[in-house]
């Protein structure tokens, strides 16, 4: 049996719908009834009393369901869905229609007795097909928009701008690669330092390896990747290609072909784990979770520069510092600030005896990635500009001479 | 005072199961002299002030976390039970940088092995937890734990061991189309994923990734450990470290475990033999030649003697059973839980032992009182504003206090009471039935 039988005389009786064939189906056939065009819009007596005889067509056999009270009747009159006010009389008045299949056509009747001028019969409209399937009609015919909103939508002027310029301050013509960290305007001017550890780690590894490259101050909305630092490659101009801060060590070797150092020694990794989670640790306490610090440092650098509005600050601030908070709460059940400390305290002594004597780490001749990891924390870590309130670390960090030698030797770069 | 260290209980054949326990087990096992301390496996970190397990208890002083119990022991013994004593210069700083370097990565390989692959979590690691605690813990520490593995290893992008956030993510998906196309939600076909086909799909993504982190990990610890006896050991007769100890807690909790899916002991096998025989022989020496089981944490004095002095942790009393399902009610209810850090703030200021000054104090239990009286504000806000608006519901009219649905109540009720009747005669005659079929 098909379930998307149509044909009236072929619906079997076992059908749900069997008693009402012509509901929500519609067979095609050569001899049913279509409207006449030419009496679409009718002028003449003629077109009146065409009219007149499709209403005596509107008889009982072809309702699909009676009006209720005040409602209308519902007939498949052919390929033509008709709407009837059900009157007391025999006299029906098709008065406009609706539809339920691609095939028939919409059209109002109504004119035939004046009630309504000629100018408000209405082009059909196909809507999508909703064959054999009588529970998706419903929610179907709710999602039309109703006539009355469409011809308001239809006269409304519907503009379209040209797309904007770009902002005045990006440089019409790239010249250089462009590095996009956290500064400010004067700052990234005079190729200041970042105040961000992981931007000034790559910031200070591309300079050490010698490529040129322009600061931009950003923030992480910037980013494709949703963290700074990234960088725009002068070459290629055309494509938008932007390289983020875990691809730029790949990129500067193929720039530059300096070496790949993670190779060159097997405590590379490991005592770069000391800076990527001691130290760490211990900064983001002491920049984000020490009170007085995240006024005078953090609020102004990341909070401040963002926006005017004292409220949103306030959230901005918050969700800074809950940030701090949940990232040292990933690896222990509470944040223990002794033992924070003490752990970058063995951090500094560790990389202390590392670096020795040397002028970089691991004996090189040139800084490379390493010498820019660290530098990225001890020249924050010592810098008195930022207005740090309470820093233990500059504490920790002065006793060990060869690491703050070694960031006022980076510092030249600069 | 012979000194306990608390510890999470027995699994996969070890002494614990969790890898900061398993160090510092091994570290009093290879300083302690036999009867100046006691294991007990609590495998509830509530026990200590600090909510943290491992944990030293000397009395009334509890010491926790690897690092701070190796100091601790020190100060204790005026430097006799410290095996880095004798360590100078480079050895001292590699101690640091290997430590810093297997806790963090470490940690996340036994996080992806034993609780993000959803395979081992549920077929191993949920069942050793459910072994090893007592209730109502059983149900209340492993989802914590498996979350908050599950936190820190999200930045990896290896998810997709994961076979509920792969559902998660499917169903998103999924109902992202239906929106799109509107479409009928039950006219989608929506694939039933098995294990096997889910893995084979992403397997050889995760291949990738998972060689690249294991042979971040283990390939330095393999060059390190050489053909020495211990990591630090520059002649024969050397001592083992404080560093073996933190890498046999990491390394047998990957080597030791039989999983379902083991690709964290297949990898470290075939990448670093050395390694897997030092952990092997590091086990031996610290945990003692028998497999641990759990009796030997429970009921040490009949099951097989140990190397490790085991005392069984005393039962669970009712009131602790009380107050661990009231904490998790508690910490469950959006406005309690604020109250209660605010009180616990309070509470831990003006205790004596705090260590703070009296005008850190008063600050503190300040902020404490106003974060209070802030949460109180806000509830009576929005108490406030609801009984305005159901008054003024009333006062248009939208809601009429009626008499009409009474009756309906009635109504009810009364076709309740026909269908019981109808049953119960249905019953009987099924019932009657039965006898006459008997007789």
């Amino acid at each position: 049996m098909n379930p998307y039988e149509a044909d009236p005389e072929m619906i079997p009786t076992t059908d749900l719908y069997a008693v009402v064939p012509l509901d929500g189906r519609y067979c095609p056939k050569p001899d049913d009834f279509r409207v006449d065009l030419q009496h679409v819009n009718p002028q003449a007596t003629e077109s009146l009393s065409y009219w007149a005889s499709v209403v005596s067509l509107s008889t009982k056999e072809i309702r699909i369901y009676p009006a209720d009270e005040g409602g209308r009747d519902v007939l498949a009159l052919g390929s033509v869905i008709v709407k009837v006010q059900s009157s007391s009389g025999s006299q029906r008045i098709p008065r406009g229609s609706s539809l339920a299949s691609t095939d028939r056509s919409i059209f109002a009747a109504a004119t035939i007795l004046g009630a309504f001028p000629p100018s408000t019969i209405e082009p059909a409209m196909p809507t999508p097909a909703s064959d054999g399937s009588q529970t998706s009609s419903g929610p179907a015919s709710f999602l039309r928009i109703p006539p009355p909103l469409k011809r308001l939508f239809d006269r409304f002027p519907l503009t379209t701008y040209p797309a904007n310029d770009l902002p005045q301050r990006v440089p019409s013509k790239r010249a250089d690669n462009q590095l996009f960290v956290f500064s400010d305007a004067a700052g990234a001017q005079r190729g200041r330092p970042s105040f961000n550890p992981q931007c000034l780690k790559w910031q200070a590894y591309l300079k050490f390896v010698g490529v040129d490259f322009e600061i931009t101050p950003s923030n992480n909305h910037a980013s494709p990747t949703g963290a700074l630092p990234f960088l725009l490659p002068a070459f290629p101009t055309e494509a938008a290609v932007t390289i983020p801060s875990h691809k730029l060590q790949k990129w500067a070797i193929e720039q530059v072909h300096c070496e790949e150092e993670q190779q060159l020694d097997l405590r590379f990794d490991v005592y770069a784990s000391l800076l990527d989670h001691r130290i760490r640790n211990a900064w983001l306490y002491t920049l984000y979770l020490d009170d007085a610090n995240f006024k005078s440092v953090a609020q102004r650098l990341y909070v401040n520069p963002s926006t005017t509005s004292s409220l949103v600050r306030a959230s901005l601030a918050f969700q800074l510092q809950q940030a701090a908070r949940d990232e040292l709460l990933k690896t222990a059940s509470y944040i223990d600030v002794a033992a924070i400390e003490g752990d970058a305290q063995n951090a500094f002594e560790a990389l202390s005896t590392l670096l020795a004597e040397n002028e970089h780490f691991f004996g090189r001749p040139n800084p490379g990635l390493f010498d820019a990891a660290v530098f990225a924390y001890t020249h924050l870590i010592l810098d008195e500009g930022l207005g740090w309130k309470h820093n233990r670390l500059v504490q920790m960090l002065r006793q060990h001479t060869n690491l703050v030698q070694h960031r006022e030797r980076l510092l030249k770069f600069f | 005072m012979v000194l306990q260290l608390h510890v999470w209980g027995p699994a996969f054949n070890l002494p614990s199961i969790d890898a900061q326990c398993l160090a510092a087990i091994a570290y009093c096992s290879l300083t302690l002299p036999k009867g100046s301390w006691e294991l007990v496996a609590t495998s509830d970190p509530s026990v200590s002030p600090t909510g943290e397990l491992p944990a030293l208890q000397d009395d009334s002083t509890w010491v926790s976390r690897f690092r701070n119990i190796v100091d601790y022991l020190r100060q204790y013994s005026n430097g006799e039970w410290d095996l880095d004593g004798l360590l100078e210069g480079t050895a001292r700083a590699d101690t640091i940088a290997f430590s810093s370097f297997i806790e963090s990565r470490g940690q996340t390989l036994i996080d992806l092995s034993l609780y993000v692959s959803s395979q081992n979590y549920y077929g191993n690691t949920s069942p050793a937890y459910g072994s090893l605690l007592q209730w109502p813990n059983q149900w209340i520490l492993p989802p914590r734990l498996h979350s908050a593995a599950k936190a820190r290893t999200e930045h990896l992008g290896l998810s997709s061991l994961d076979i509920q956030a792969m559902q998660e993510q499917r169903q998103r998906e999924h109902s992202a189309a239906v929106a799109a196309g509107r479409v009928p939600k039950n006219l989608i076909p929506r694939p039933q994923d098995t294990v096997s086909k889910l893995l084979g799909r992403t397997a050889q993504h995760n291949h990738f990734r998972l060689e690249a982190l294991t042979g971040e990990f283990f390939e330095p610890l393999e060059a390190m450990i050489g053909d020495k006896s211990y990591f630090l050991a520059s002649s024969e007769d050397d001592s083992p470290s404080s560093l073996d100890c933190i890498a046999l807690g990491y390394l047998s909790l990957a080597l030791v475990p039989e999983l379902t899916f083991p690709w964290l002991r297949d990898a470290m096998r075939t990448k670093s033999p050395h390694l897997t025989a030092y952990t092997e022989r590091m086990r031996r020496l610290c945990f003692g030649e028998q497999p641990v089981e759990i009796a030997h944490a429970f009921s040490p004095e009949t099951a097989p003697s140990s190397l490790l002095p085991w005392r069984a942790p005393s039962r669970i009393s009712a009131v602790a059973v009380s107050n661990t399902l009231l904490d998790t009610l508690a910490e469950s209810l959006p406005l309690v839980r604020t109250l209660r850090s605010h009180n616990k703030l309070k509470e831990g200021a003006q205790s004596a032992d705090a260590g703070l000054s009296d005008m850190e104090k008063k600050i503190v239990s300040q902020a404490a009182d106003a974060g209070k009286n802030d949460l109180y504000a806000s509830v009576a806000t929005v108490v406030g504003g609801l009984a305005a608006l159901v008054g003024y519901m009333f006062y248009i009219g939208m809601i009429r206090p009626t008499g009409s649905g009474d009756e309906e109540f009635v109504e009810e009720v009364e076709g309740e009471e026909e269908a019981s009747v109808f049953d119960a005669g249905s019953a009987t005659d099924f019932l009657g039935a039965g006898f006459s079929g008997f007789q």
